[in-house]
């Protein structure tokens, strides 16, 4: 402040100080107003995760929680799963190499011991047609058939 | 003090302070909710389990009316991993991973994605496929539906920050197999899967979390051989070293026997772009905001957490100060001989009339051989000295002059005044009988340039009269004892206080360079040398302000003016003398310093209700209570008063200690900012409104 002593103490008559600090408030505001509707925005904003289009693959377990064995599944429901149909031309999903957009990922070897990869959606489950699922040209390496495990009993313990 | 002026506030600071505590509030907040709220690493959830999901398969579309529930191919393994990122054994496993070439999923907690986002990236880069494991670890199942969608929406907002995606998978905290999936998380694992959620359980849980030995977590990790298998583990929320010594011997085993290994996306058809897709610039954008305001938030919750060491290290140690040299004051002080010089009594007054007649009566009441009382009338525009002539009293004379200031009247009374001895009281101030004697004893040493009394709150019956009487009782007994034997009295009141005419002389008369005159014409004392001392026994009663505003623009003045005073009298620090020595730094420390810094324990005070366990956090305040009540208590025994009084110490800390250190803050900002101050436009207490309509008034009488 003034070397030499003002008379008030304090007093800036020509308010250049006050003018200073009323910029330095205001610019302080506007931070902090970004700051807080940002965070308003991160807590206020509803989630949201790509849809999987999975096409219909899977067993059916029945509405909502309700106990539905899975052998009663089939009749009804899983009519729509054309990916368990084992001759069906297996999903688009496992196609070509998925490659992560990032830096090289790591090479996969499946596990060494096997060099084939299954990719298949289809993964298998339980159906009443224990299906095979048809193995479709794996990414990375080769294909194999699978076979699923076609349960038809009321599911085994995992 | 009996002055009241119209103040020059600086504009929106309030609001820009509101904001400033509103800010600090929300980091402090979201800081606790990010840090405190995160759960423990377990796969066990209260509940009953779904029955119909025992033989379901461990991922679940749950998008559609049914559920549908997809095994892993035989043979293919995915190994999946809890709880991260974290710093220690998050790189452990992707280096086991890594040497393996085996890719996995990672199911990572948003809020470690936010303190760790270069870790997520490094599973990215890996090519694994990473997926939600909520904000904090909450139990979706037991939280409400509002908490459950802020866990995925912040998590989405984390990964949308750290990695530049958008993830499809969710596990739920305290999840495992289908089988144990209970009532509620399948219920919260629905309503995730409304937003697009694909839930993956798993066929094998590790158990690694419970840190059961390497043996068992393989054991518990293995399928029977040709099944596929989704296999969790964890390598956040603990100690994970069991876990990396358990992947270096299950992945060999597995591969050996012909497991292939897969990611979760793999499993389920899907592509790892599809899992993971690359999200666009907005939400990225939006997610690295949200990395710096959560770093933000962790920068100020330490900045804050580490200001409350100074502030309870300055309140201990004034503590100690003032009970250690009050109790040195009260037994060296020797009994006061006889001294008994004539007085001038100068009672500066402006539009005192209701309170003048009471004071002058006491004064000429006095039990005292030789005095006169000179009132001057400051410009008063009611009935002041027409109270006072009315008295009668042959030893008063009323002086008039036009209004000019408090300074400027007292200058005008010591001008006038025939003796050597000057005693200063307030228009509203009432002396004991024989207050004055007690008061001018002390001036028998001739080094003591300047006497102060001990002023006493007469209106103590409601709350904030009793809060200041607290306070008064405080201020004189202790801590003008311990100025005293510091030989740094920074204040004589001008209720009360006794001087030398010479002692005036010496310093020029009374100045107007500040708000607190009694402050400023007493540090000007000490730099002439002369000592300045406390006489506890006079006793002055005053009439504390009644109103919050009232008291507000009171402390207001005594705080600027006080600062006014420092800053003019600042060269005392290279003096050498006891008030640049002691009195400056006291002030400095515990009049500025610990003021500015006492908002910190009120956010701490609403955090720690909020976050923390709120018996300790009780515990402190009344521990910090029963301190000051003892302090108090030391105080009021010293001035043999009634404790009473004390039983309202705790409900000071809601109104009173915001008021006291709100006073200063404003005071900074004045000073600060330059602020003009209006002088002489003066308004009662309780008074009519000035014609001044674009300014607020500060208005009061003490």
């Amino acid at each position: 402040m003034e070397a030499v002593q003002a008379r008030p103490v304090f007093v800036d008559e020509t308010g250049r100080r006050r003018r200073r600090a009323a910029r330095a408030g205001r610019t302080l505001a506007v931070l902090i107003v970004a700051y807080l509707v940002l965070l308003g925005i991160s807590f206020a904003r509803p989630p949201w995760a790509p849809r999987l289009s999975l096409p219909g693959v899977g067993t059916v377990l029945g509405p909502a929680g309700q106990h539905r064995p899975p052998s009663l599944g089939p009749s009804a429901k899983v009519s729509p799963l054309p990916n368990l149909n084992p001759a069906a031309p297996a999903p688009p999903a496992p196609a070509p190499a998925p490659a992560p957009s990032t830096t090289a990922p790591r090479p996969r070897i499946g596990a060494s011991t096997a060099p084939t990869t299954t990719v298949t959606t289809s993964a298998s489950t339980s159906t009443t047609t224990g299906a095979t699922t048809t193995s479709v040209p794996g990414h990375r390496h080769s294909t194999t058939t699978t076979s699923s495990t076609s349960t038809t009993t009321p599911g085994r313990k995992p | 003090m009996s002055r009241a002026r119209l103040l020059w506030y600086p504009d929106g600071h309030w609001l820009l302070f509101g904001m400033l505590v509103g800010a600090l509030l929300a980091a402090l907040l979201s800081q606790g909710y990010d840090r405190h709220e995160v759960g423990v690493s377990s796969t066990v959830a209260n509940g009953t389990p779904v029955a119909s999901l025992a033989g379901a398969g461990p991922l679940l579309d749950l998008s559609g009316t049914s559920v549908r529930s997809l095994r892993p191919p035989a043979g293919a393994v995915a190994l999946t991993f809890d709880d991260g990122p974290d710093p220690t054994w998050t790189p452990k496993v992707l280096a086991v991973l890594g040497r393996f070439h085996v890719p996995a999923t990672f199911f990572v907690v948003g809020s470690q994605v936010l303190a760790h986002p270069a870790l997520l990236r490094r599973e990215l880069a890996a090519g694994d496929d990473v997926g939600s494991h909520t904000f904090t670890h909450a139990d979706l199942g037991a939280v409400s539906g509002t908490r459950a969608n802020l866990e995925l929406s912040l998590t989405e907002t984390a990964l949308a920050g750290a990695g530049g995606i958008n993830a499809a998978l969710l596990r739920l905290p305290y999840s495992s197999t289908p089988a144990g999936l209970t009532v509620e998380q399948l219920r919260a694992a629905k309503d995730a899967a409304r937003f697009g959620y694909l839930v993956v359980l798993a066929t094998n849980d590790s158990q690694d979390w419970r840190r059961p030995g390497v043996d068992r977590i393989i054991a518990n990790a293995v399928r029977a051989a040709g099944d596929g298998a989704v296999v969790m583990f964890h390598d956040g929320g603990g100690d994970r070293a069991q876990t990396v010594a358990a992947l270096e011997r299950l992945i060999p085993m597995l591969a050996a026997r012909g497991d292939r290994f897969e990611t979760v996306a793999a499993l389920a058809g899907q592509r790892h772009s599809q899992v993971d897709p690359p999200i666009s610039l907005g939400p990225h954008l939006q997610g690295v905001g949200l990395m710096w305001g959560m770093s933000l938030a962790l920068v100020l919750t330490a900045v804050l957490t580490w200001l409350l060491v100074p502030v309870a290290v300055l309140a201990a140690l004034r503590t100690v100060l003032v009970l250690l040299l009050a109790r040195r004051h009260r037994r060296a002080t020797p009994p006061p001989g006889e001294h008994s010089p004539a007085v001038s009594v100068v009672v500066p007054a402006y539009n005192e009339e209701v309170g003048i007649a009471a004071t002058v009566r006491s004064l000429a009441a006095s039990h005292y051989p030789q005095f006169e009382i000179i009132v001057v009338d400051d410009g008063s525009t009611d009935a002041t000295s027409e109270q006072v002539t009315s008295l009668g009293l042959p030893m008063v004379t009323v002086l008039r002059q036009a209004n000019g200031g408090k300074a400027a009247a007292l200058n005008t009374g010591v001008g006038h005044a025939r003796h050597d001895v000057i005693v200063m009281v307030d228009g509203d101030t009432v002396f004991e009988p024989d207050t004055l004697a007690c008061l001018v004893r002390p001036l028998a040493d001739p080094t003591v340039g300047a006497v102060s009394g001990n002023t006493k709150v007469g209106n103590r019956r409601r709350l904030l009269g009793r809060w200041q009487h607290i306070e008064y009782v405080q201020g004189f007994n202790l801590d003008r004892r311990l100025y005293d034997v510091l030989r740094c009295m920074p204040t004589v009141p001008g209720a009360i206080g006794a001087f030398r005419r010479e002692a005036l002389a010496s310093v020029g008369g009374i100045s107007t360079d500040t708000l607190a005159e009694d402050t400023d014409l007493t540090m000007a004392l000490h730099r002439r040398g002369w000592r300045v001392v406390y006489e506890d026994s006079a006793r002055a009663w005053t009439e504390a302000p009644a109103s919050l505003r009232a008291l507000w623009a009171q402390r207001y003045r005594w705080s600027y003016g006080t600062m006014q005073a420092m800053w003019k009298h600042r060269a005392a620090f290279g003096e050498g003398g006891p008030l640049g020595r002691v009195g400056l730094p006291y002030l400095t420390l515990f009049q500025v310093v610990l003021p500015l810094l006492a908002p910190v324990i009120d956010l701490f005070a609403v955090y720690g209700l909020l976050f923390l366990n709120p018996g300790p956090v009780l515990g402190y305040w009344l521990g910090f209570n029963a301190l000051q009540v003892v302090v108090a208590a030391y105080a009021f025994r010293l001035d043999g008063e009634s404790l009473r009084p004390l039983a309202t110490v705790p409900l000071q800390q809601f109104v009173y200690r915001q008021l006291m250190y709100l006073v200063v803050i404003q005071s900074v900002i004045s000073a600060a900012t330059g602020a003009r101050l209006g002088w002489n436009k003066l308004i009662r207490h309780g008074g009519i409104e000035p014609a001044v309509p674009d300014q607020p008034l500060a208005g009061d009488q003490a």
